[in-house]
């Protein structure tokens, strides 16, 4: 009888193993280590069947809000073996140093995991602003272990800990382990041959803007600093075929001379043997002191990709270009020289907080191999600026798309096409040539004629409106559907995952939308 | 109907270059009263007026916010390296007159810094950001021309004075160049720049570099036929044409070289 039972659960096991085998994750922020945003395993959704998409379900989330700060993009881990079977998991993270676990077909919670922290703001750091909302602020790293089914959560809370859970249940795996100072403020982190990648900015807590390596072989922490940027690129460090990890400066001084990498982009590689982490390239504009100057910080998560062979990663600021680099020199001997660099393509005005290219870029190929970059935009475009398809006039931002081609023996990004209007236009993600990007509806203003700077959440969030999601023809950028009134509330530094159907999208009153086609 | 002719303005952006500066100048009162009146006007107005409004708007709003022109050339001056040992580099500061130069000095490191519809007082707010900090040897100065519009002489003469004392203090050396001549043969062009406030301006520069041991280049007298812009060079009556711009080419070259050897 036992043998029987025993027996009868192993099918049981073994039928859910195969029917979901081909699940699709969501493993990390901007879908892989290079975050392209790629979501390569759509079978779902398509530019036929994303006309037919509707709210499946929204689950209110036991979160505080820090801030503007809710909720950051969930991961998807599309088969997961939990105590009652085989569930398809959607782990949302809240500011709040929280973490919920989502059975994505019913929209239910399975379990929450808060992070208690004894750490107190010290004094002398910077002030608990809009850009520094405390918390966890990096969203988590999943990843498969041997075991079939099981995955490990790898997050960072409020007080710079590693925790290692289990995303079945929210077990810890192993005690939680000192990775970085308490409120560093680290972004979305990044798992390459298991060592854990984020970097740090704005100086929060007193702390320096620095990047973070923590050897999970080893449990050594590798770290370094580029003296004077602070590097923000909202989905994290992206990382290279080599192993090197990439991100913008932000804000500070470009003195290379001097060891400070302000408004540039740099890259760090782990010592194999020391795990100390070491500068491997950098490069600067040759307009970095005018992006210092008037605050247009490099600021963005690079994305990177192979096109005909050879790897290339593209990059942008709040002055919005984009910047076109080889890897094996992103800036060439001078390090001042890229690829190929755009025309702007917006912020005419050169406005440091409305306008220009935030968060984070994206890439895909297409079935003709032709590779397509992607980049949000707030604000009208350039005048000058065109592109052969346009879907309308843009005033609060768009998505645009590119086409890497190869032009008089040269490597270079041709415009594609320009989205509709979207107010304030958010990293897009793609799927099964489908694009889904969202307007944040977020007030942006940090300046005010009567007041001059004054970036703070009071003033802000009475101004902020409502999120609309949108699904787009990849080819051509034409909307192909968007969820109308359907979202109530905006968000403020979040974004997009997609696996198996699903679209999600977290909002400042801390609901968690899902979107798809019903059966 | 006061909302109807404040409104009904030619909007800058379609007047050209060098249009009545008056009316194109970003005055408060101005924008406030076009942003206040927009939706009573937008109610009965047709889109192409509506369009043409917004413009406006866009135009008034723009200059409030850049008044000096800071944006034009910010980045591109922050990607010019520091001058080579032996570079006479030159910077050619001015309005339209500069910014519409056609065959630009090629190949020499003279660089223009022409903005459209300026005024002195408006070079004078860029003068550190498109003069000194890029290390000239020589500036240009070409100013007045959209001044005679709408400031004194006294006004104009207070930005001169400024001009010349930051480049004298950074060792830059300064031509001061004349207004250029107008006529009427294609349009009406001496209404709003007087042939006589021209000369008379003219004749104030020429004292003043001579008084602060500048450079005065004469474009005036190689491109005015008796008062009058000489029709073979210029096709407006208002900006030189190709034929205008060579000969001030080769005058601009000598004044130049003189003040490289002061």
């Amino acid at each position: 009888m036992q043998n029987e039972v025993t027996m009868r659960r192993l099918i049981i096991t073994l039928a859910a193993t195969l029917t979901c085998a081909h699940a699709a994750d969501w493993l990390t922020d901007g879908y892989d280590t290079k975050r392209t945003a790629w979501q390569r395993d759509e079978k779902i959704l398509s530019p036929t069947t994303a006309k037919n998409m509707k709210l499946l379900w929204k689950i209110q989330l036991d979160n505080q809000v820090r801030q503007m700060h809710a909720l950051f993009p969930p991961l998807i881990a599309g088969q997961v073996n939990t105590s009652s079977g085989p569930k398809e998991i959607a782990l949302a993270t809240g500011v709040d140093d929280n973490l919920f676990a989502i059975d994505v077909e019913t929209g239910k919670l399975i379990w929450k995991k808060h992070f208690e922290s004894s750490y107190k703001p010290q004094p002398g750091g910077r002030g608990a602003g809009i850009l520094c909302p405390g918390g966890i602020t990096a969203t988590p790293v999943l990843s498969p272990t041997d075991t079939p089914g099981k995955y490990t959560i790898y997050a960072v809370s409020w007080d710079g800990k590693l925790h290692q859970l289990n995303l079945a249940d929210g077990e810890d795996l192993k005690p939680p382990a000192a990775f970085m100072p308490s409120n560093g403020k680290p972004y979305a982190l990044n798992l390459y041959k298991n060592v854990i990648y984020t970097h740090t900015a704005q100086g929060c807590g007193g702390n320096p803007n620095m990047v973070y390596a923590y050897d999970l072989a080893t449990n050594k922490v590798g770290s370094w600093g580029p003296a004077g940027g602070g590097m923000w690129g909202r989905t994290g460090p992206a990382i290279d075929d080599k192993g090197v990890m990439y991100t913008g400066t932000g804000d500070g001084k470009w003195d290379p001379e001097n060891g400070v990498y302000g408004n540039g982009m740099i890259g760090v590689k782990q010592d194999p043997i020391t795990k100390a982490l070491k500068l491997v390239d950098y490069y600067g504009p040759s307009n970095a002191e005018w992006l210092w100057k008037r605050d247009l910080d490099m600021q963005v998560t690079p994305v990177i990709f192979t096109h005909k062979g050879k790897e290339w990663m593209i990059d942008a600021s709040k002055e919005c270009r984009l910047f076109m680099m080889d890897t094996n020199s992103i800036g060439g001997d001078d390090h001042r020289t890229p690829s190929y660099r755009t025309p702007l393509i917006c912020n005419e005005d050169v406005n440091f907080a409305n306008a220009g290219i935030w968060g984070s870029l994206a890439s895909w190929e297409d079935a003709k191999g032709t590779r397509w970059v992607l980049t949000p935009i707030w604000g009208p475009k350039h005048p000058t600026f065109k592109a052969p398809i346009e879907n309308g006039k843009v005033k609060d931002g768009a998505i645009v798309a590119f086409k890497v081609e190869e032009k008089a023996g040269k490597t270079v990004l041709t415009p594609a096409w320009i989205s509709r209007d979207m107010n304030r236009a958010e990293p897009p993600v793609i799927a099964n040539g489908v694009i889904f990007a969202y307007g944040n509806g977020e007030d942006t203003d940090q300046a005010y004629a009567d007041i001059g700077l004054d970036d703070v959440a009071e003033r802000r969030i009475p101004g902020s409106t409502k999120a609309v999601l949108y699904a787009l023809d990849a080819q051509t950028g034409k909307e192909l559907w968007n969820s109308g009134d359907d979202i109530k509330k905006w968000n403020h530094w979040s974004g997009l995952s997609v696996a198996n159907g699903r679209v999600y999208i977290g909002t400042f009153d801390n609901i968690l939308y899902c979107y798809g086609i019903k059966k | 109907m006061g909302v109807r002719s404040k409104v009904g303005r030619t909007p800058c952006s379609a007047a050209g270059p060098l249009a009545n500066p008056l009316g194109c100048k970003p005055s408060v009162s101005v924008f406030i009263s076009l942003l206040l009146t927009l939706p009573l006007a937008a109610a009965d107005a047709p889109p192409s007026r509506l369009e043409a409004l917004e413009r406006t708007v866009e135009t008034q709003r723009r200059l409030l916010k850049d008044w000096g022109g800071l944006l034009r050339y910010g980045s591109e001056d922050s990607e010019l390296p520091t001058p080579k040992p032996n570079e006479n580099r030159v910077i050619f500061l001015g309005d339209d007159v500069t910014l519409n130069w056609s065959d630009f000095f090629t190949g020499k490191p003279y660089f223009n810094r022409g903005i459209e519809q300026q005024t002195s007082a408006q070079m004078l707010i860029r003068f550190q950001q498109d003069v000194v900090a890029l290390k000239p040897k020589v500036v240009v100065i070409q100013a007045g021309f959209n001044d005679i519009v709408v400031n004194t002489l006294g006004v104009s003469a207070d930005n001169y004075y400024s001009m010349v004392q930051l480049a004298k203090a950074n060792g830059i050396k300064v031509v001061i160049a004349s207004l250029t001549p107008v006529s009427d043969f294609h349009k009406k062009q001496t209404g709003m720049r007087p042939v006589g406030k021209i000369i008379s301006m003219n004749g104030w520069l020429s004292e003043y570099a001579a008084t602060v041991g500048a450079v005065y280049l004469n474009y005036y007298a190689a491109l005015a036929t008796g008062r009058d812009f000489n029709k073979d060079l210029t096709s407006d009556g208002l900006l030189p044409n190709a034929a205008g711009y060579k000969i001030m080419a080769g005058l601009a070259e000598k004044a130049i070289a003189e003040a490289l050897t002061k």
